[in-house]
């Protein structure tokens, strides 16, 4: 066995801290090793070269690099020794800077640590084997959760690009946010006017199969080879019939809350969001229909011209089969009321958040865009108030640790500006508007302009400062809600009689969102917005390989960023299902299976369903893992109590030679 | 008491008879009425050798373990006391048992005696137990007797016990016995042993480990351990445990089946009972499971539709705040 072992500076990253030519000599000491050098920067070509070199004239047989983080340049010291002749997962890499230089400042200490980790690198190197990949077939077909303005665009460049997209959408139709909003910053151009066209494209392209009222019930298999079970929806009506002609909705006697207008007006039990759904089909809200409550009505059924009422429908499922998977479940509006009791908890009816607003500004909204208060709504012989003085909180619901929001939603700043304007141009240039914020953040193009010109042209009031408290008063015989606050820059308190208040609620992941990644082993943060692979380098990407990223499920965003990143979610995705096959990791588990046990433990605890228990001549079952779904995780092999698995190039026996390297030699 | 052993016989009998099963696991007299071993009976007409009282304190599950049923498609009957039906959830839990394969009779318990405080009063062997009401009297060879009272030499875990009717059964041996109504683990010695400082805790755990003989006993009464030759103690593969006995690789080999069975030990005891040299075990498994419910609030064994803590994971697990 011959080890070079190569000892990086990193410029002075390393080489500030650790005496990287120094125990680059001493490893000349180790057993085995028959070269050791240390290089400015081993990543680079010369770093590269330098490697190759030696390989090939000193007959290395394996490599040690001790350098950076594997995450970091792993894939590209494989390819190195590839390059030169040698198989790649003889190589071993020691991080000597994430592990060691950056987290100390002791050079003569450092210096000894990075030499120790070093050793147990060379340990490890001495048990490593030769592996080759694996090449499995690949599925083209994607799988996209989620449509919104997002997935929809991603399946649309999918299509057009020749791929065969499934939009597996939970609601009836999709759209997602952007269908429910009015106009958007920072052109004020029309949501519905811009997006429905699109998703009209996606319902007709002969690539896209719309699956809404669908969920994503189950995962299995791996990048090129999913297998993902949907559950239909039991929506008590056949799609396949049902016209959207929306007779049943209107001759519907019973009431059910409207989700689709946040609250603000109500819908009936059978439903139909919006007039522009796609697909346009009807669903029952069984809790809230007659017939399934008190065991009459029927009136649908009656009614509808198709037929296409079926009370018994159960849910269904079906299993589909692709290549990658793209997430694209959005968003979903931070639930305030729960969290914001000085404000109300949502009991004061003229405090509204920014997405009902929205529908409240919206011509076909349940108010057809006109601007009112809802607590003069719905009185018999009186029309609804127009408010006179209407305040923009923002802020509520983003960085703000004190409801566990840090961050910032990032669009808020600028939809409550558009609101703002929007505000005049529904209820007149006299009305008064304020926005109370923390700062603003206007850093798209335009955006900027866009919030000046609500401050001069439309001479909307921005008071800096956090609001402490909402409540509701009679003041000269009319209900107002007091917002009372600091302006922050004049060091005063304030306090504004409004009729209408504003809430800029913050942006969350959609609901269920962490439960849908643990069914596809995805990372998320503490808020259930998914992880990206690297936040620089991989943004579109997950840890998952083949499951990608489009739009607000990874942080908030608005639109043009949100979907042009799903754009740039398609080209990833492309690439990645270009190849008719794909090399799979040497890096898995693999059972002894005269060692095993039976005691299925492999098998209850792989995320990925990689150990099967395989029926032997005799009739007794042992473990079996299956080569290609196995993603090298290792919690099996920590798991076996018997130790019979192995992961390939991370044996236990290396594991033991370097801790007894460290804690023996 | 007698009533149940009546049960036992009937119930055995008539699953024997109609062969719905191929063996039945009880109790029987050992080698003189002062101890309790287990049965295996295989004829209807063997069933008179089932006996029931106080001293029937093995886990008879243990013979249930993957593997273990000979052959390993046999059906079998099998009698499970409160606590020995904890572990057959837990078996059950890891599909490491057929169900349809087992005909279990539970019988509810009144608290096991632990032999040897008997035989400790006595300088002879003992060779007879009998029992009258809560009175135990034992008789040595040379004819000592003395009475005790019942509750004075039960085992400290039948004194803590919280679920003395069987909870998986296909038949009860008798109506069930009065039960605590709160279930909140009692941890009593384990609170001793965490309450002392780190050296302490060294102290203790190496005079209690020091004289393991490596019988293994203890894993092979163990229910729920299922390694059998594959043993990492045994087959040393990987190398972890030494062949030296000495007190460090004892407690090495310990603490491998504590982590073994952590999340899955149903606290029956019966590693503690095997042990000929009386090392504390039962002390070390339960400190896990007490871990494991300060953390998780899980109990081993306690529900059938539940998966071994350390197989599965929440949401809400709380990690690292413990
Ligand atoms: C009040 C408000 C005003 C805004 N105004 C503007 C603006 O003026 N200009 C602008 O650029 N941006 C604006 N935004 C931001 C904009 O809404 C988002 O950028 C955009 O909607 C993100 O698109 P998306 O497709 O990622 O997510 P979404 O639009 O949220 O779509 C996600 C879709 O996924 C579906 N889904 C969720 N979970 C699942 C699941 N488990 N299975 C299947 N389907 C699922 C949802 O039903 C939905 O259809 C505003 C946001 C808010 C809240
Ligand atoms: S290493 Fe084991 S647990 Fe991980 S994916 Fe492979 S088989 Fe599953
Ligand atoms: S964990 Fe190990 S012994 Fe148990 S079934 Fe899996 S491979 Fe076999
Ligand atoms: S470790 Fe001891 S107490 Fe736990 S199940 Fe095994 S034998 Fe019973
Ligand atoms: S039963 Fe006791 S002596 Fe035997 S191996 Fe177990 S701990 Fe050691």
């Amino acid at each position: 066995m011959r080890i070079g072992v190569f000892v990086c500076h990193c410029g002075t990253n390393i080489a500030g801290t650790v005496d990287s030519r120094g125990i680059a000599a001493r490893a000349a000491e180790l057993k085995d090793v028959v070269h050791t050098e240390d290089l400015l920067y081993t990543c680079s070509e010369p770093g590269q070269s330098a490697i190759q070199k030696a390989i090939i004239e000193k007959g290395l047989t394996r490599v040690v690099v001790a350098a950076c983080s594997p995450h970091m340049h792993e894939v590209t010291f494989r390819r190195t020794v590839e390059g030169a002749g040698l198989n790649p997962f003889l190589f071993e890499m020691a991080n000597i800077r994430e592990h060691c230089s950056w987290i100390h400042d002791d050079y003569g200490l450092a210096t000894e640590k990075a030499y120790e980790i070093l050793k147990m690198s060379v340990a490890k190197v001495r048990q490593l084997e030769a592996l080759v990949p694996n090449e499995v077939s690949v599925n083209k077909d994607v799988l996209v959760i989620g449509g919104g303005v997002a997935g929809i665009q991603t399946a649309l460049d999918l299509a057009d690009a020749g791929l065969k997209v499934t939009i597996v959408e939970r609601e009836t139709t999709i759209g997602g946010t952007m269908a429910r909003l009015d106009k958007t910053f920072p052109t004020i151009d029309c949501s519905a006017c811009i997006l429905t066209p699109r998703m009209v494209d996606a319902a007709q392209h002969e690539n896209i199969e719309i699956m809404a009222y669908c969920e994503v019930d189950k995962v299995q298999g791996y990048v090129g080879n999913f297998t993902v079970d949907i559950r239909k929806k039991a929506a008590m009506v056949d799609w396949v019939k049902c016209i959207g002609c929306e007779i049943c909705m209107q001759k519907c006697p019973a009431k059910a809350p409207d989700v689709f207008n946040v609250g603000l007006a109500e819908t009936k039990a059978i439903y139909i969001p919006f007039p522009q759904a796609v697909p346009k089909r009807a669903a029952i809200q069984v809790e809230h229909c007659r017939w399934f409550q008190q065991g009459k009505c029927k009136v649908c059924e009656r009614v509808c011209p198709a037929d296409a009422i079926d009370y018994e429908q159960q849910d269904e499922y079906v299993q589909k089969e692709f290549g990658a998977i793209v997430m694209a479940t959005g968003l979903d509006v931070f639930p305030w009321e729960q969290h914001y009791h000085e404000y109300g908890s949502g009991n004061i009816p003229d405090v509204i958040s920014g997405l009902q607003y929205e529908r409240m500004l919206n011509a076909s909204g349940p108010t057809s865009g006109h601007v009112v208060r809802p607590s003069t709504q719905g009185i018999k012989g009186q029309e609804p108030e127009e408010p006179k003085t209407v305040v923009f909180i923002q802020c509520v619901g983003s960085r703000d640790e004190s409801v566990g929001r840090p961050y910032c939603s990032s669009v808020c700043c600028m939809y409550t500006a558009k609101q703002a304007i929007l505000t005049k141009s529904h209820a007149g240039m006299d009305t008064e508007v304020y926005v109370f914020y923390i700062d603003i953040r206007a850093t798209g193009k335009g955006y900027e302009e866009f919030v000046k010109r609500a401050q001069t042209e439309f001479n909307v009031k921005y008071v800096r400062g956090r609001v402490s408290k909402l409540y509701e008063d009679v003041i000269d015989g009319s209900r107002k809600v007091m917002v009372r606050g600091v302006d922050t820059l004049l060091g005063k308190q304030v306090e504004v009689a409004a009729d209408l208040v504003v809430l800029a609620s913050g942006i969350t992941a959609a609901d269920g969102a962490a439960q849908l990644a643990q069914k596809l082993n995805i990372s998320y943060d503490e808020y259930g917005f998914f992880k990206e692979s690297h936040p620089k380098l991989r943004p579109l990407e997950t840890n998952t390989a083949g499951v990608f990223l489009a739009g607000a499920c990874q942080s908030p965003k608005d639109i043009p960023t949100a979907v042009a990143q799903a754009s740039g979610t398609a080209a990833k995705v492309l690439g990645l299902l270009s190849r008719d096959k794909l090399k799979t990791s040497p890096q898995i588990a693999i059972v002894e299976q005269n060692r095993c046990v039976s005691c299925w433990k492999c098998v209850e605890v792989c995320p990925f369903s990689a150990p099967q228990k395989q029926e032997q001549r005799d009739g007794t079952y042992l473990s079996h893992i299956i080569e290609t779904v196995c993603q090298g995780c290792g919690i099996c092999v920590a798991t076996c109590p018997v130790n019979c698995i192995t992961l390939k190039g991370f044996t236990t026996d290396a594991i033991i030679d370097q801790i007894e390297e460290l804690l023996l030699a | 008491m007698s009533d149940r052993q009546a049960k036992i016989r009937e119930l055995a009998g008539a699953a024997l008879a109609e062969d719905r099963v191929d063996y039945f696991i009880g109790w029987k007299q050992g080698i003189n009425s002062s101890e309790a071993i287990p049965a295996f009976v295989r004829n209807a007409d063997e069933v008179d050798q089932l006996v029931w009282n106080p001293l029937s304190h093995h886990n008879l599950t243990a013979f249930l373990k993957r593997k273990m049923p000979d052959p390993p498609n046999a059906r079998i009957g099998v009698c499970v006391k409160g606590c020995d039906s904890r572990t057959l959830v837990a078996l059950l839990q890891e599909d490491l048992v057929d169900k349809e394969r087992i005909y279990v009779v539970g019988v509810p318990c009144d608290g096991i005696i632990d032999r040897r405080r008997v035989e400790k009063e006595f300088a002879d062997e003992v060779v007879s137990i009998s029992f009258s009401g809560d009175t135990v009297t034992a008789t040595t060879r040379c004819g000592d007797s003395k009475d005790f009272a019942k509750g004075d030499i039960t085992f400290d875990h039948c004194n803590t016990c919280r679920y003395p009717n069987p909870f998986y059964a296909d038949d009860m041996a008798a109506d069930p016995v009065p039960e605590p109504e709160d279930r909140t683990p009692m941890w009593g010695t384990i609170e001793e042993f965490e309450a002392l400082s780190p050296a302490e805790k060294d102290a203790k755990l190496a005079d209690a480990f020091e004289t393991c003989i490596r019988c293994f006993a203890c894993i092979h009464a163990c229910p729920v351990c299922v390694c059998w030759d594959q043993c990492v103690n045994r087959s040393r593969r990987p190398a972890l445990v030494g062949q030296r006995v000495d007190t460090k690789e004892n407690l090495m080999f310990q603490m491998v089946h504590m982590f073994h069975v952590a999340g899955r030990c149903p606290s029956c005891g019966a590693c503690d009972r095997a042990c000929p040299v009386e090392i504390p075990l039962y002390l070390l498994h339960r400190k896990m499971n007490k871990e494991l419910y300060d953390m998780l609030g899980f109990e081993p064994g306690v529900s059938l539709d539940e998966k071994p803590a350390f197989q599965t994971f929440k949401l809400d697990d709380p990690f690292g705040e413990h």
